[in-house]
């Protein structure tokens, strides 16, 4: 209490004076009785007939009395101006004052406290007339120069105000080596020290050379507890962050925040100081995807360069990108599986698109089976791997599928062509065993296992070429590895699959090796550049650099490079903490490591002085605020005893009490708020669905392509209308109307299908909606061709739709395509057909070959049928167009006599269930029924 | 609206269209209360002239011919009936509505005041009593009483459009005023005036022959006197004013009063054979309406 009245004055105090005509007010108010309740009232006669009972006014109710007493008090003590922590301007002192600044990180979490000694300094310079001089312990190289000169008080303001902490740690021998050249007034200075507390090296140099020039008063800060990151160690599983802090004080919790380089929020650690201990550890368990993605860990709440910690390129993993599908890590079939357990241990995986690859970190690219890739794509990886990227490539039936036919781009040695040569045109009776591996390649070391056997293999032209090039090979020495250094970077190639399906390798231990082999073929792999030695002079410019408060700002442009060794050294003033080079693979220098240990400086001795605690305070705002609402209350209570409030419920009553308070807080508390600090820059937000797909996520919906014929679009959307329709009657599927798409802005993959209508001259699809359409297909899509030109359709002639047609599959990635075989499935998912009939002619119908990725349901359908125009019905349910005899032609059913609109729409159905079922219905559950009625007939 | 000021047709229109507003709702209002009693004309449970069959009684000599039902006569063997309506006659009711300034009043906004309460019911009844073949007259109308009663269909109409041309006044009480021995009066209203010149007039009804029921429509603020603390009371007929120091003091005294007078209503009623409701307009006017009709009916037929 007495050090609170100590440290309240006020600015007019006669006016307090005031308080001593409270007992007047007293009097007046209690002489003014309230106001009557007026009301109305019909039976006044009966009233009137009443004996007035307290007909004299009442008094003024004790209470009210007693409220606006104090409310009258508050005034006269706000006017007189209080303030709470005025600043002790009686000193006759006149020396100038010298203000010793600890600007180091140590010094950044309660940067507070300094300002409030600066100011509070600064106003007692003002006060008192008195020159100040400022002098830093973490001094640039030119302060580090200057000689210590004095400023007016206001001019110290300004500089004092452009202070702030650096990330560096403390120079104190260039501080005592500053104040050793400066020459003292006469009778010295003031010398104010406003230190971090801790006790770092040359800190009695410093405090000696400050003793000569004056008396030195040190402000220390006890309670602060100066926690930082001393470093990082990743385990198997978890990030590990060690925390010391300077005072072994009591327990301690808190949290480690760790962000990604965009700033986004990954996970966050606890970890706890035990009493007594200087260090603790918190650990951080994440996805080994978001590992690499590690950009920083801070300790949350603390502003300070050291509870920073950067994360270093070095220290990443190998990133490993899959063209397309990484595969299921469960799914035994696929070779992304087997490839993703091979490198599990050094890399982490993922997959996309061509141009996704390219330009994100990734140090290696899988094409697992990857046939056909568009000219662009090609281009765009090749470019890749002359940067340094390492292109891995496993054989399969589309690689040889799209060797058949052209020269294919990006192999270290040119395959001979022939998806068909391999099986049963192989050279061999039994399987080769894996004969020899390459002095030249990367496996020369490796020893040959004797139980790995290759049963098929897509060949290479053999020549000299292919020979100098193969890595690894067979016993009848045709190759099973290729591969090829191009520009900086390598592409590899592995004549078999990454799945068992074609050899053994990916069962054996020496997949695993082959594989780390080739993932560090990269040059851009930190472990070459790791190797490289001490005297190597490469300078790595900063990308980014630390300041004082643990925030990454750019870089000045004339901030200096550094060497790895440099680097190495830890931070000073020529290689301040932040990042440095590549800004994908940064190599971090951080404020605060291993060898930072801080602790108190209790042993300095000399006069100490803590900060003060608060900053001067003005207290007549809150307390006219409070009179305020206490005049509010008191209006309300006089509103109430008057009877004028009588609906006034008490909810009503608290709400605008609440209201109040809610306006009071924001008018005073503004500037608590304003210290929040700021936080983490906000997550990016997906981009937004839009309403189609949307509606055709909620229902389901066919989907047709639209042409820029606006007369094919309009058929296109009738005839799967008409499909729409007869699936409703026929089956549980439930269709919605159908939806027109855009192919190079749609989303796809809310369609079971899409009927993409071939027209002649029709403009060519972008590689964006032709890699959409690729994506939609490989997760499971059905796309239906149609060239609707089978009636005019001669053998080997090329109708004008068919060129477009064989335009659009030139330039995408499709399996193998065959005919439509007899019992395919698409002939037995609901109706038994023996053709799918559409309105034109018997033209072939391709799907794709064998079992792809889809669990050998087709992803594609090409056909000239014209189902569309078969399908279609106008809004009168009319046909739209003509259909052809039943006479002409076969029949599509077992049975015959099925009319040909009618085939037309059992294939729309089949069509549509195989796109939703899949292949459910490709085994022999119909073959009873088959039999039975073959045997019929 | 004076007529020596030049007529503002718009502001005429205005204030009829407002008028005729509160009229209609005020209509509705009492056609769904009437129609919620049972309506009809109510005999004279004796046979006359009417409508309603009342019964079958063998043919006695000297009954028209065209009396005789003889749909019911081929039933029997070799006797003719005769069919006989039940006696409707209208009797004539006449009901006065207080239009004095304290029956302006509702103590809350849930509540009808006590003028609008009242007028409902009148007309109302009027419906009722209309439906029934009854004519009905307004006491205290502009005429002062003079104007014929109305009957027929458009009776509730005529007779809001006579309340509404009454205006306000101050009397409190019916003036007196002849009527058929026999009619009903209904008198809706406060009565906060001179006793003595209620039961004057009330008895100036009964001495020409009317039975009736006397209707006393209060605010439930009047009743329950929930005022406290210091409030000064307006009287509505005047500009007088009282100011209690606790209000809650005197409640108690008030309710007292309050039932005095309530009472006297009754006992006259009482000495003279009428019916005395008393209403609440935080009651439904349903029960009010009740009463008066079953009092009415009761005294038709004592008559």
């Amino acid at each position: 209490m007495a050090s609170f009245l100590g440290s309240l004055s006020f600015a007019s105090p006669l006016l307090l004076a005031a308080l001593a005509a409270l007992p007047a007010i007293w009097l007046i108010l209690r002489a003014t009785p309230p106001r009557p309740r007026r009301t109305p009232f019909p039976a006044f006669d009966l009233l009137r007939e009443l004996e007035d009972k307290q007909r004299t006014p009442a008094r003024t109710p004790l209470l009210l009395l007693l409220l606006r007493l104090l409310i009258a008090a508050l005034a006269i003590v706000a006017l007189a101006g209080p303030i709470l922590n005025a600043p002790n301007t009686a000193a006759g002192d006149a020396r100038p004052i010298l203000v010793v600044v600890d600007d180091s990180w140590t010094a950044a979490a309660n940067w507070r406290l300094r300002r409030n000694a600066l100011s509070a300094i600064a106003a007692e310079a003002r006060a008192g007339g008195r020159a100040v001089a400022t002098m830093t312990t973490t001094p640039t190289e030119a302060d580090a120069a200057s000689l210590i000169s004095l400023m007016d008080p206001g001019a110290f303001q300004d500089a004092a105000a452009a202070l702030e902490p650096k990330a560096l740690p403390p120079d104190y021998a260039g501080a005592a080596a500053r104040a050793k050249r400066a020459t003292p007034p006469a009778g010295g200075y003031d010398i104010r020290w406003l230190s971090d507390g801790l006790d770092h090296p040359n800190a009695d140099d410093l405090q000696t050379a400050l003793a000569n020039l004056g008396d030195v008063t040190r402000l220390v800060d006890d309670d602060a507890q100066t926690l930082f990151i001393k470093g990082q160690r990743a385990d198997s599983a978890e990030d590990v962050f060690l925390i010391g802090r300077a005072r072994a004080g009591d327990r301690l919790e808190g949290e480690v925040v760790v962000s990604a380089r965009n700033g986004r929020e990954l996970a966050r650690g606890e970890f706890s100081f035990d009493p007594g201990a200087q260090e603790t550890e918190a650990r951080v368990r994440l996805p080994l995807a978001l590992r690499n993605d590690i950009g920083a860990a801070r300790i949350e709440g603390v502003a300070s360069a050291g509870a920073v910690r950067l994360a270093d390129g070095r220290a990443r993993r190998a990133l490993v990108g899959f063209l397309g599908d990484a595969g299921d890590a469960g799914d035994l079939l696929a070779g992304g599986s087997y490839i993703r357990a091979a490198m599990a241990q050094y890399a982490d995986f993922f997959a996309g698109g061509a141009a996704a690859l390219t330009e994100s970190d990734a140090s290696l690219i899988i094409l697992d089976d990857v046939g056909r890739l568009r000219d662009e794509d090609a281009e765009r990886l090749g470019a890749w791997v002359e940067r340094g990227g390492v292109l891995l490539r496993f054989a399969g039936v589309n690689v040889a599928e799209a060797a058949q036919d052209n020269d294919l781009p990006l192999a270290p040695a040119p395959l001979r062509g022939g998806g068909r040569a391999f099986g049963g045109a192989l050279s061999w009776e039994t399987p080769q065993p894996l004969a020899a591996f390459s002095e030249k390649g990367p496996f020369a070391d490796l020893t040959v296992p004797p139980d790995v056997f290759v049963r098929q293999q897509v060949l290479a032209a053999p020549g000299g070429v292919t020979t100098e090039r193969t890595w690894a090979s067979l016993s009848d020495s045709t190759p099973l590895v290729t591969g090829a250094r191009r520009g900086a970077g390598a592409i590899v190639f592995f004549h078999v699959t990454a799945s068992p399906e074609w050899s053994d390798l990916p069962f054996s231990g020496v997949f695993v090796e082959m594989l780390r082999r080739v993932a560090f073929l990269s040059a851009a792999m930190p472990e070459e550049r790791d190797a490289t030695d001490a005297e190597d002079t490469q300078q790595f410019q900063p990308v980014s650099l630390l300041d004082g408060f643990g925030a990454l700002g750019p870089a000045p442009g004339d901030a200096p490079g550094v060497t790895l060794a440099e680097a190495a050294a830890g931070p000073n003033l020529n290689a301040p903490p932040g990042l440095y080079g590549a800004a994908e693979a940064p190599i971090a220098i951080n404020a605060a490591s291993a060898h930072v240990t801080l602790r108190p400086a209790a042993r300095l001795g000399g006069q100490t002085s803590p900060y003060a605690t608060a900053p001067p305070q003005q207290l007549a705002a809150p307390l006219f605020l409070l009179a305020l609402i206490l005049f509010a209350t008191d209006a309300l209570a006089a509103l109430i005893y008057a009877g004028r409030a009588p609906r006034l419920s008490a909810a009503r009553a608290a709400t605008s009490a609440t209201v109040i308070m809610a306006g009071a807080v924001l008018a005073s508390g503004g500037d608590a708020f304003a210290q929040s600090p700021t936080g983490a820059p906000a997550a990016p937000f997906d981009s937004p669905i839009s309403s189609t797909a949307i509606d055709a996520a909620i229902a389901t919906r066919l989907a047709f392509v639209a042409t820029n014929d606006s007369e094919l679009d309009r058929l296109s959307f009738y005839g799967l209308s008409a499909l729409s329709e007869e699936l409703y009657r026929r089956t549980a599927v439930e269709p919605e109307a159908p939806q027109q798409v855009d192919l190079e802005r749609d989303e796809l993959s809310v369609y079971p299908v899409i009927y993409w209508p071939i027209a002649a001259g029709m403009t060519a699809p972008s590689d964006e909606a032709l890699a959409n359409v690729e994506l939609f297909m490989r997760f499971g899509g059905l796309v239906i061709f149609d060239t609707r030109d089978d009636e005019r359709a001669l053998p080997g002639a090329l109708t004008p739709e068919r060129a477009a047609l064989r335009d659009i599959l030139r330039r995408l990635d499709v399996p193998p395509l065959r005919p439509l075989p007899q019992n395919h499935v698409l002939t037995r998912s609901f109706y038994l057909l023996s053709d799918l009939k559409g309105r034109a002619g018997d033209g072939p119908i391709w799907v794709a070959e064998g079992a792809g990725d889809n669990d050998g349901v087709t992803p594609i359908i090409v056909g000239g049928r014209d189902w569309a125009g078969a399908w279609a019905r106008d809004e009168m349910n009319a046909p739209m167009r003509r259909m052809p005899s039943a006479a002409s032609g076969r029949g599509c059913a077992i049975r015959p006599g099925v009319p040909p609109r009618e085939c037309a729409y059992r294939a729309g159905v089949n069509i549509a269930m195989v796109a939703l079922t899949g292949n459910y219905k490709s085994d022999q559950v119909h073959t009873p029924t088959l039999l039975e009625r073959l045997g019929a007939q | 609206m004076s007529a020596s000021a030049p007529y503002d047709i718009a502001d005429l229109r205005r204030a009829a269209a407002v008028a005729s507003d509160g009229f209609d709702a005020l209509l509705l209002d009492a056609e769904r209360l009437a129609r919620t009693v049972a309506a009809g004309a109510h005999g004279r449970r004796r046979p006359g002239p009417g409508e309603t069959f009342w019964q079958h009684r063998p043919y006695a000599f000297g009954d028209p011919a065209a009396t005789i039902d003889w749909r019911q006569s081929a039933r029997g063997a070799g006797r003719l009936f005769v069919r006989q309506t039940e006696w409707e006659a209208a009797a004539t009711a006449w009901i006065w509505s207080d239009p004095s300034a304290s029956m302006e009043y509702a103590s809350d906004d849930r509540f009808e005041t006590k003028r609008r309460r009242a007028d409902t019911l009148a007309v109302a009844l009027t419906m009722l009593l209309a439906r029934g073949g009854e004519r009905i007259g307004l006491c205290g109308g502009v005429g002062g009483g003079q104007e014929r009663p109305f009957h027929g269909r458009g009776a509730a109409e005529r007779f809001l459009e006579a309340i509404a041309a009454r205006g306000d006044t101050d009397t409190t009480i019916p003036t007196p005023q002849h009527v058929a021995p026999g009619a009903a009066a209904t008198l809706i209203g406060d009565f906060y005036t001179d006793p003595a010149e209620v039961e004057r007039a009330v008895e100036s009804f009964a001495a020409e022959g009317a039975y009736g029921c006397i209707v006393h429509v209060a605010d439930p603020a009047e009743i329950e006197f929930p005022f406290a603390g210091r409030t000064e009371f307006q009287d509505l007929e005047s500009p007088a004013r009282l100011t209690f120091g606790d209000a809650a003091a005197v409640a108690a005294d008030y309710r007292a009063a309050f039932a005095a007078h309530r009472a006297r209503l009754g006992e006259l009623c009482d000495s003279l054979g009428w019916t005395f409701v008393a209403h609440a307009t935080d009651e439904p006017a349903t029960t009010a309406l009740l009463s008066v009709y079953v009092a009415l009916s009761d005294g038709a037929r004592a008559a």
